[in-house]
């Protein structure tokens, strides 16, 4: 440990560790552009300077490390014109086209001129004019202007996704920063180097021009894309869209990164693939009547002692908490013992890195839950082929479908519904209404989206995250949780009432 | 017990209200006083210059619209009742514009934040105050309307791109006490 004093003020910290770190830890906030803790140090952008006492010029925090009996002065009269005098630097051939920028409301460029900004321009030539609206391939959109040439982006493509895409080129004021031969940007990881980017000079095409930054909100989460379980935050307006997700730095999951694959499941969120209202046959009714018509079907199974033909089909999509519900009230309290889900224990068992870096290859967020919840609670987990054939024989008259978010699930619905007799009951839950289509005559129920739960997740090493969720986009959906509970309500009135009727 | 004058008190209240009104409508039918009520809609009060009615959009010289869509009005709405839809134009120089832009009139308090927070005057205040429509959704108005009704006779140019037009007043000197 070392002693260092910011300001005035004596904080202990690890030896060596970086200053603008060491510094954000004790709350003295230093400024700074090509900093970046996942990245190595670069000291372009002069933004960090700082006095230390013994120095006869100031130095550059980034590549400063804390060491005992440092004295550190980020508020003074020098360090204040230097850092104001490298800003405006910074602003002189920029555009500040900001109204028509994405980047604006978390602009560093902004941020940092509101205080270190000089307001009057001493600059009396015309800007030098770069390319803007260069198309960088699926994702990303580069603005030549409006950068600083920080080089955080050629260092992210050099160390972390070793693509190897930026570069910067041509000299002085005239240097731009670009792909070599103006090509495309290569793999899965090319979102990040628009959240590095401290400007707006990186801006993603799915979240061009959507929203400004200012009118959203932030939910924590983890991403449902694969079982390495980045930790994300859910940006949306009002809970009522969801526009975007971010990664949050977590050392021991994700880093300060995450895959572009992961980014685009907050689509799957959205009104356009969503199941609003609760149906039958495809003609909505009131969730009330659908959970009623659903207890009334189960309650004659029960009371006819053949809880065997009650086949459930779930996944690994879904929170601790869910599949700790369901198997709470259909396994414990209705004694069914017929439950089917995809190969999970393969998934599971053959799950490695993709490319080296964090996305993996079981798509499901909470697969060793899944099998600790099952395993705990001795339910056998059969395969889809099991519930096909079990189908078949028409040794199940009651089916219920979990059915998740996104596109995977789809093969193994698609043959289930097949050999689904019409008039066999079928109530399938799931947010999404591309996989419930296939079911034309059953009873659906609208179920929250991954983004919108509150719960924990298991991810492939075990850790146990908590997704914070809480908001809602539609009313008449409801989290797995609350769907049983209204299930076992429905189930116990209609009890009554019989009882009354007696 | 109330005695029968104490009972009908309440005559000289009556009879002091009807002499007040007896006394305004002979004033009235005599002119001898100036009668505030105008005939509208052949006269028309002069509403002052800072009046602030209906919004009206403005152009670019080419008549493209002025406005950026860069939200600041609609942030700055007190009473939200702007929605806009940024678009990429298919004209490279401009980037982004609004490919909706719509004020709920009904929802408007008529402030005027939104022409102040406007960065490149494409957005003002104009002088109608005749609204009147069947439907309330008549009310949400779009570009169509905010822009080229013809009430403003196309004049409408953004002082963003005619800065020549843009009057300098000189603030008026304070009256000195003596």
């Amino acid at each position: 440990m070392a002693k260092i004093t910011i300001n005035g003020k004596e904080i202990e910290v690890p030896q060596g560790k970086n200053l603008v770190d060491a510094a954000k830890d004790a709350g003295v906030d230093i400024p700074h552009y090509c900093y970046h803790p996942g990245l190595s140090i670069a000291g372009q952008c002069r933004m960090c300077l700082v006095e230390l006492e013994g120095n006869p010029k100031l130095q550059i925090a980034c590549n400063t490390k804390c060491s005992d009996g440092m004295k550190v002065h980020t508020n003074n009269e020098k360090v204040e014109s230097a850092v104001q005098s490298s800003l405006e630097m910074h602003l002189i051939n920029h555009p500040i086209d900001c109204p028509i920028c994405d980047q604006a409301g978390e602009c560093g460029l902004q941020n940092y001129y509101m205080q270190h900004g000089k307001y009057n321009s001493e600059m009396h030539e015309e800007k030098v004019h770069k390319e803007k609206v260069v198309d960088l391939g699926d994702h990303v959109v580069l603005d030549k202007e409006r950068c600083i040439l920080c080089s955080r982006c050629v260092r992210f493509t050099q160390e972390v996704s070793k693509t190897n895409d930026f570069g910067i080129f041509q000299r002085g004021d005239r240097s731009t920063i670009g792909t070599y031969g103006d090509a495309p940007l290569k793999g899965n990881y090319q979102l990040n180097t628009v959240d590095i980017c401290p400007v707006g000079a990186l801006t993603s095409k799915d979240f061009r021009f959507e929203q400004r930054v200012w009118f959203l909100d932030e939910t924590d989460s983890i991403c449902g894309g694969c079982s390495k379980g980045c930790n994300v935050s859910v940006h949306h307006k009002k809970g009522k869209h969801v526009y975007r997700l971010k990664p949050r730095t977590n050392e021991q999951v994700n880093g300060f990164w995450m895959c572009d694959k992961g980014r685009y499941t907050y689509k799957n969120s959205n009104y356009d693939k969503r199941l609003t209202h609760a149906q039958l046959g495809g003609v909505d009714l009131p969730h009330d009547e659908a959970i009623a018509s659903w207890a009334n079907d189960l309650k004659v199974l029960i009371a006819t002692e053949r809880p065997e033909e009650v086949g459930v089909f779930l996944t690994p999509h879904m929170t601790q908490e869910e599949i700790g519900s369901i198997v709470e009230h259909f396994a414990k309290t209705l004694g069914v013992t017929k439950f089917f889900s995809e190969d999970i224990e393969k998934l599971s068992k053959d799950d490695k890195d993709v490319d080296g870096l964090l996305l993996r290859s079981d798509h499901y967020p909470n697969s060793k839950g899944f099998l600790k919840l099952a395993s705990s609670s001795k339910i056998k987990i059969q395969q889809v082929e099991d519930l096909v054939s079990a189908l078949q024989k028409g040794s199940i008259s009651h089916l219920i479908l979990f059915v998740p978010e996104g596109d995977k699930i789809l093969p193994a619905m698609t043959r289930i519904a097949q050999v689904t007799r019409p008039d066999l009951f079928v109530v399938a839950i799931s947010p999404q209404s591309s996989a419930v289509e296939l079911f034309p005559s059953a009873l659906t129920l609208p179920s929250l989206s991954h983004y919108e739960k509150t719960g924990t997740v298991i991810n492939h090493a075990g850790l146990e995250q908590k997704m914070a969720g809480g908001f809602k986009m539609f009313k008449e959906s409801f989290s797995i949780q609350e769907i049983v509970e209204q299930l076992k309500v429905k189930s116990t009135e209609s009890h009554q009432r019989e009882r009354a009727a007696r | 017990m109330i005695s029968k004058l104490e009972k009908h008190s309440y005559m000289i209240g009556i009879v002091r209200g009807m002499m007040r009104t007896g006394g305004h409508f002979i004033k009235n039918l005599l002119r001898i006083t100036r009668v505030p009520t105008i005939q509208y809609p052949e006269q028309r009060r002069n509403y002052s210059n800072r009046f602030m009615g209906v919004h009206i959009l403005t152009k670019k010289p080419g008549g493209d619209i002025a406005c950026t869509a860069c939200m600041l009005c609609a942030t700055n709405c007190p009473a939200e009742c702007i929605h806009i839809v940024a678009a990429e134009s298919a004209n490279p120089k401009v980037e982004k514009y609004p490919a909706v832009y719509e004020i709920d009139l009904l929802r408007c308090v008529f402030c005027g934040f939104c022409e102040e927070a406007c960065p490149v005057d494409a957005i003002r205040m104009g002088r109608d105050y005749e609204m009147a429509e069947l439907s309330e959704r008549n009310f949400v108005v779009g570009i169509e309307y905010l822009m080229d009704r013809p009430a403003l006779k196309g004049k409408n140019i953004s002082l963003f791109h005619e800065p020549e037009k843009i009057v300098k007043v000189e603030p008026k000197q304070e009256r000195k006490i003596a």
